[in-house]
This record gives structure tokens, C-alpha cells and sequence, in this order.
């Protein structure tokens, strides 16, 4: 019986490698499996697959008229899969006009994927080519959205992530489908732990060999080497290299205290919920 | 009484109206395809491809867009929309020249291809690609240099007697997006709105359009792609049949018209008598006036066969 597994997070919390890990898991080559063809089944923001699947041109309607479709899209998708279908997505879990989520609970469920902000805000700055002041600032923007501006043309959908307190807190405190948290940190320091729980979550049957060989394929490094041999098609035009350092607890090389402090009045609640600050205000990680 | 009925000719096509298109070119003569107002039936009976919106079956082509219209497209000659309460003409005009005329010419097995085309020494000469791919912003700069338009956005194509592919020319207008528009050196308030909710514009290229269907010469397909140096691949041709089922409009539409050994009779007839590049490039990085004159140099070169 196919599924949607949902790959959420919020930018640059380590979804390309649970893709990539995925990939490898599911790969029957037994070879590393090229970044540039990964085995996961794309975004939730896909222009091309709404256009195809609905019949109609998403670049003659309003961003909330796509909205509208889009439920129906997951669910359609959700029907025809005929295998578990990984789909990634950047969206905050929302609530359309009408009432309905965005993401309807038919046939599916979600891994949530979630990093220490600091260590968000240091990587996403350097993705989107913008200061770390700018960068804060978007996190903290209660309505922040992907590909929104209206007088041009987007390759995605738009994606409403909110702010990045709200983005975490949308999708683990919804009541409408299972979400199994990871975050990661945990993926880094304790990998098979981690891994396997989320694979089992997925509901992949998979051994502790399997999923440690595709660990070993989808190590950091090993994604960096590729990317520096041929390149990363998701590499945002304007950036060195995607893969860039893969480290937790760099944002205390990069940020200044008022910097930190900035991040933590808008988000200490959500860095504490997820075991990011301790019980004596302290910064884990 | 008798209400006034609007005759127009696009895509090669007398077409009777019920009411005005002005995107169209006003013509007479003896009708073949009828737009009608009537009422649609939610379903179809027994559809052969069903996506979210639509439904297709042979000679049968339902769309539904909520606040808009139905539409029910049948047999290749007629189009019955039932709008929805307080919809915006402007708003059904849109998909019906999209979405609704691609079906109607998946039913009359015209080859539609997604792309934008322009006539160069005779022949045409097809820009395709994905949405945003930057079909209609090239067009339209190379109508400003003099070259006439023969379709945007949606191309179709016949063979003729010989077997021939021929463009078969749309209606003059190219929909652009305000900074397209604006780059182009376009006076936003000076163009007509696409939809009341959209900043995108149609583009009035009547004075540059051309009204015949000329044989088709080339096709560049546009790809952006992130980081990528602008650079031209010229396929042979077992890419050029995958490129040709990748830039098919709707392809789903027209799996229903049981056609598929149809289509794929036009497209291996389109990739022997056709020249297909792939022209990749960083929107972002490369400016219109770089593709531009790439693209001048490549439509004007002829190729040794």
C-alpha cells in the first residue's frame, strides 16, 4: 500500500541528507547514488507535477487559487503511489482559508527534521547569498514565504514557512497526521540511532547493515566529494558549494552575542521544547 | 431575437464565439469550432485519464476551476463553458486559451507542443520548454528585431501532404510577467492585465504576427538551470523523440484521444525533418541581451543535414 512520507523542515536542517540517506537505503545498485538523481520523490512545491496533474497553468493562477488545488494534489498523489513516496517540504504546516490543512492527513505521515536555529541561521545565510542580519530576520518573520514576490515568474510553488518557532511548532504540534521528530544534531552524534527509528517510522524494512552502508554512502563528505566533482543541481545560483561545513555549534564561530541573543527572545520556546536550551539556560550544541 | 455571435480565426481555425475574445483576430466565414455558453456536466462518463481538474476520454475533455468556469470540450468543434457566479471573463478567457484550446487541438491530433514560435527566413522556428523557461521574453525580443510571431505559449502543429511539419500560427498576443514586460522596455500601464489578480500582461503583437503556417526548421528547447554557463547541445535522435514527449502540452490530454501511436507518428516526423538544440542557462546569471544575441547567431545559421 503506497503512502506519502513527508521530509519537513525548514531550510538547511539537514533534509538534503536524510534524502540522500534514503536514497542510498532504497537504491538497488549498491553503488553511491549520484546527488543529482536522488531516489526521493521531489518537492511538494513541484510546479511541473501540479500543472500536469490538476490540467491547468499554476503561472495564470493566484498563489491562494493554487493553494486551494493542492490538498486535492497530495491526496491524488498520495492514491497513486503504489510504494512509500518520500516527498520533501519546506511549507509550514497551515491551515487554508476554508479550514482545511494543506497537507491532508490521507495516507500519510511525516519526519520532521529540525536544527539548532543559531546553526540554521549561520547555513541559511550563506544559502541565500544574505547577511546574518537579514537572515535572523527572515526567521523571525512571521509570514515569511518561498517564491512570493508577485511580479515574476517562480520555478516553485509559493511556500508559506512562517517563522522558524512557528515553522517547528505547525508541524509538531499538529493533530492531523503522525510526525516522528528527528533532529540533526541526533543524526550527527548518534547516526544508526537516529536513522534506524526514522526508517522504522517510514515503515522500510531494513537491517542495521543496510542502513549502516547507506550511512557510509551518504556520509558528509562523501556528498561534499560529489558536489565538488559535478556539482549540485539544488545549489542556489550565487553560493560556493552546498555542502558546506555539516558541523553542529558552528554558529559560535559566525554570530555575535547580540546576534544569539536576537535569536533566542524570538525562539527560546521552541529551542526548549526541542531540548536546545537546558533546564539552567543553557545552549546545547 | 438573435444574439450577436463573434467569428474569429486562431490556430489555423474559423471559430464562432458567444461571446468576445479580443485576444483573437476577428475573421468570417464558415465556422468549424463553436464556443458556446451551456451547461456542463460535472463528469465525465467514462474518462480514460483523470487528474485533479480535468478529465479526458476520446473526443471528450472536461476542466473545472472553482470560481471560474466548467468547460466541456467535444469532437474537435466545440467548447461549452458553463461559468461559475461571478466569474471574471478575463479570468475564463485565460484558461480557455490555455489549457482548453491545448485540448480541442489534441482532439483535431494537431501535434501541441509547449513553446513559443517566430518565422525566420520562412520557416519556423520553436522556443519550448517548461513554464518560466523564458519561452515568451525571447519571443517577444526577437519580434522587436523584426522577426514575426506564430504562437506563444501553446504551439500546434500538422504534417502537410508530404509529411512536413508546419506550425500552424495562434493568435498575436505573448503573456509576460511584469519584470519580463519591464525588461523588455514596456510601459506596464500601457498593457492589457492577463487576469485582475495577476501582474502579467498581454503583450499586443499584432503588427508582427504572422498569419500563415510556415514549414517548422528548428526547435530550441529552454532549460535554467542553476549555476550553468549559457551553452547550446545540439540532439540527435533518440533525444530529440524524449525532448519531444517532454515539451508535448498536456501530454495527458492527448493519451486520452487514443493517439499515442498518433503522436508519436508527429513527433518521429517533427525529429527527422527538425533541427533540436537544448540551449541551458542561469536565468539569474545571464542577461536577455546575452541570449539574444546567441540566439540570433543559431536561428540564422542553416545546418548541414
Amino acid at each position: 500500500m503506497g503512502e506519502i512520507v513527508w521530509l519537513a523542515s525548514y531550510p538547511k536542517s539537514g533534509n538534503t541528507w536524510l534524502r540522500a540517506f534514503l536514497s542510498n537505503l532504497l537504491s538497488e545498485t549498491g553503488e553511491t547514488v549520484d546527488i543529482n538523481h536522488l531516489k526521493t520523490d521531489g518537492i511538494a512545491s513541484n510546479r511541473i507535477l501540479f500543472d500536469e496533474l490538476t490540467g491547468i497553468d499554476s503561472e495564470d493562477m493566484t498563489m491562494d487559487e493554487i493553494d486551494a488545488l493542492r490538498p486535492e494534489l497530495y491526496e491524488y498523489i498520495a492514491e497513486a503511489s503504489t510504494k512509500t513516496s518520500f516527498v520533501k517540504i519546506h511549507d509550514a504546516y497551515t491551515y487554508l482559508k476554508d479550514g482545511r490543512p494543506l497537507i491532508p492527513s490521507y495516507k500519510a505521515k511525516a519526519i520532521y527534521i529540525v536544527r539548532n536555529p543559531l546553526d540554521v541561521a549561520v547555513s541559511f545565510s550563506y544559502h541565500s547569498n544574505s547577511s546574518l542580519d537579514k537572515t535572523i530576520d527572515s526567521m523571525a518573520k512571521d509570514d515569511f514565504c518561498f517564491c512570493s514576490r508577485p511580479i515574476k515568474f517562480h520555478n516553485q510553488l509559493r511556500q508559506k514557512l512562517l517563522s522558524w518557532s512557528d515553522h517547528v511548532q505547525s508541524w509538531i504540534n499538529n493533530e492531523m497526521i503522525p510526525v516522528h521528530i528527528i533532529r540533526y544534531e541526533d543524526m550527527k552524534n548518534k547516526p544508526l540511532e537516529t536513522f534506524k527509528k526514522a526508517v522504522e517510522f517510514s515503515g522500510l524494512l531494513c537491517d542495521d547493515e543496510e542502513i549502516k552502508k547507506a550511512l557510509e554512502l551518504s556520509g558528509f563528505e562523501r556528498l561534499k566529494a560529489q558536489e565538488e566533482k559535478a556539482g549540485f543541481r539544488e545549489k542556489p545560483t550565487n553560493m560556493n558549494s552546498f555542502f558546506r561545513e555539516g558541523k553542529t555549534g558552528g554558529w559560535r564561530d559566525h554570530l555575535s552575542e547580540e546576534q544569539v541573543s536576537r535569536v533566542l527572545e524570538k525562539h527560546i520556546m521552541a529551542m526548549k521544547d526541542l531540548e536546545y536550551i537546558d533546564k539552567n539556560s543553557n545552549i546545547i550544541f | 431575437m438573435v444574439e450577436r455571435k463573434y467569428v474569429y480565426k486562431a490556430f489555423g481555425l474559423i471559430i464562432e464565439s458567444d461571446f468576445s475574445i479580443p485576444e483573437f483576430i476577428e475573421s468570417h466565414g464558415q465556422p468549424e469550432v463553436f464556443i458556446k455558453y451551456g451547461e456542463v456536466k460535472p463528469f465525465l462518463e467514462n474518462p480514460d485519464e483523470k487528474g485533479i481538474r480535468f478529465e479526458a476520454a476520446k473526443d471528450e475533455f472536461l476542466l473545472r476551476l472553482d470560481g471560474i468556469a466548467k468547460f466541456y470540450v467535444v469532437s474537435g468543434n466545440k467548447i461549452i463553458i458553463e461559468p461559475d457566479k461571478d466569474a471574471e471573463m478575463d479570468d475564463i478567457r485565460v484558461f480557455l486559451l490555455g489549457s482548453v484550446f491545448a485540448a480541442l487541438l489534441h482532439q483535431k491530433q494537431h501535434l501541441v507542443l509547449h513553446g513559443s514560435s517566430i518565422v525566420v527566413n520562412g520557416k519556423g522556428i520553436l522556443f519550448a520548454g517548461i513554464s518560466g523557461s523564458g519561452k515568451s521574453t525571447l519571443a517577444a525580443a526577437l519580434c522587436k528585431k523584426g522577426y514575426k510571431l506564430l504562437t506563444d505559449d501553446l504551439c500546434a502543429i500538422k504534417l502537410n501532404e508530404v509529411g512536413i511539419p508546419e506550425i500552424i500560427p495562434g493568435f498575436p498576443k505573448l503573456k509576460l510577467w511584469e519584470d519580463s514586460a519591464k525588461l523588455l522596455g514596456e510601459n506596464i500601464d500601457l498593457l492589457t492585465p492577463l487576469r485582475s489578480k495577476l501582474k502579467k500582461y498581454r503583450l499586443d503583437a499584432e503588427s508582427m504576427f504572422s498569419h500563415d503556417s510556415v514549414p517548422m526548421s528548428k526547435i530550441y528547447i529552454l532549460h535554467d538551470q542553476n549555476n550553468s554557463e549559457l551553452m547550446v547541445e545540439h540532439l540527435q535522435s533518440t533525444n530529440k523523440l524524449k525532448e519531444l514527449i517532454t515539451n508535448t502540452y498536456r501530454y495527458r490530454f492527448m493519451k486520452a484521444q487514443g493517439g499515442k501511436s498518433h503522436h508519436f507518428k508527429q513527433i518521429a516526423a517533427v525529429a527527422n525533418a527538425v533541427d533540436i538544440s537544448i540551449i541551458t542557462r542561469d536565468k539569474k546569471l545571464t542577461t536577455l541581451e546575452e541570449i539574444l544575441i546567441l540566439c540570433e547567431k543559431e536561428i540564422n545559421t542553416v545546418w548541414e543535414r
